[in-house]
């Protein structure tokens, strides 16, 4: 029953990341931008007084298919900045199966609520796409939310995205065809990514979107004979990015402006003040 | 476990199931069958209602047919009779449907076989399907 047998065999590297030697480093300089730090479209956004704030407590991890970077219920260590690859916040049933409620990407941060004290969180998070990420400690973020003002104006307007993504994502499970869903999903999984090439197995996508692998499957292969994109054990080629965009539902293109619109409007803003 | 294979009708004709799945017995094929039906079919039933899930064991022989219409939820209102004819209806279209994918396919095959002997270019696959 391999149907049930969801998201064994993953490796947790979340924290043990921090320690790893090599891997983690803090840049030199404290107020200069670093180009280890660039990525994250948030932290590109920010004034360099406020930057000044987060970015010398960075560290910077690589981000492994399958890792786990947050728990269910389990207090929030780490708010991570992805610079590439895709994150999906995952709800954990009692029974063990996991559905994507959300997707964070380099235009985002994962757990980002806990600068404003101690928090657990209400999902898993997830690597789907893999790349790499910067992080920093709750506790060193806290220090930084409350000395500025901006960088919590960010939290909660990042939680306010999160939630509209969330908002969209119920709207369109309970609308639209999960072909559409599908295509949706490889869009925004390829804009995280850096090519055209997502490393992703139909397992993978099944748990993702909640459906039975038999499904994925034939819809992979209607998106294939359509010409959209090409399929390998572990791996999907997108040949035709606009003709993913027809074939997915609005709810791609209405998240995806929503989301930068965070980044964007809070950049406009520092700009001008 | 034996291992099942969920072929699918659809309006394109048939696309088959290459890695199957292992599940504990036919009961249980049923109730996968049930709810891939579901899955491909959900918030387009309308158009999809004509498909069916062909599913066979490991010998390739038929165990069972899924018709779309048969476990379309937004049919469950319907009185018995009705729904049973709308089923029928389906089925019926679904037969048709395969019928002119299939006609359509011979008429593609004649056209690249009198290109070939002309020794011309030619279709070779549509919709990922070959000729």
């Amino acid at each position: 029953m391999n149907e049930d047998k969801r998201m064994s065999g993953i490796v947790t590297i979340g924290r043990s990341c921090e320690s790893a030697p090599g891997i983690a480093r803090t840049p030199a300089a404290s107020t200069e931008f670093s180009q280890q730090a660039r990525g994250n479209r948030l932290l590109e956004a920010l004034a360099p007084a406020d930057r000044a704030l987060i970015v010398p407590h960075l560290k910077y991890c690589p981000l492994l298919q399958g890792a786990i970077l947050q728990e269910s219920e389990t207090p929030v260590e780490q708010v991570y900045f992805p610079q590439s690859g895709m994150i999906s916040l995952v709800v954990v049933m009692r029974t063990g199966e996991v559905v994507e409620t959300a997707a964070v990407g380099r235009e985002g941060v994962i757990g980002a609520f806990a600068g404003l004290g101690r928090w657990n969180a209400f999902t898993r998070a997830i690597v789907q796409v893999p790349g790499s990420a910067a992080f920093i400690s709750a506790a060193r973020f806290q220090q930084a939310v409350r000395q500025s003002e901006k960088i919590t104006e960010l939290v909660l307007r990042c939680k306010e995205a999160l939630l509209s993504q969330v908002q969209q994502t119920a709207a369109c499970n309970a609308l639209h065809p999960l072909e559409a869903r599908l295509a949706r999903w490889l869009l925004h999984a390829l804009d995280g990514s850096e090519g055209a090439t997502l490393p992703l197995t139909q397992d993978a996508l099944a748990h993702m979107l909640g459906a039975r692998r038999t499904t994925v499957t034939f819809l992979a292969r209607r998106l294939q004979d359509a010409g959209l994109i090409r399929y390998r054990r572990a791996r999907i080629d997108v040949v035709d990015r606009a003709g993913l965009e027809q074939a997915a539902c609005e709810c791609y293109e209405t998240v995806r402006r929503r989301t930068y619109e965070v980044g964007e409007d809070k950049a406009a803003r520092v700009l001008d003040v | 476990m034996p291992l099942y294979y969920f072929h699918l009708h659809d309006s394109k004709g048939l696309s088959s199931d290459p890695d199957g799945t292992m599940l504990a017995d036919d009961v249980a094929a049923r109730a996968h069958a049930r709810r891939v039906a579901q899955e491909l079919m959900q918030h387009r039933e309308l158009k999809t209602r004509h498909w069916k899930l062909q599913v066979c064991d490991m010998a390739g022989e038929v165990v069972f047919e899924t018709l779309f219409a048969s476990v379309d939820h937004t049919l469950d209102q319907l009185d018995p009779e009705l729904r049973a004819s709308l089923e029928q209806l389906s089925r019926s279209i679904g037969g048709l449907v395969v019928a002119i994918s299939d006609c359509r396919m011979t008429i593609m095959q004649s056209h690249a076989l009198l290109a070939r002997a002309e020794g011309k270019p030619y279709l070779a696959t549509v919709d990922g399907r070959r000729i």
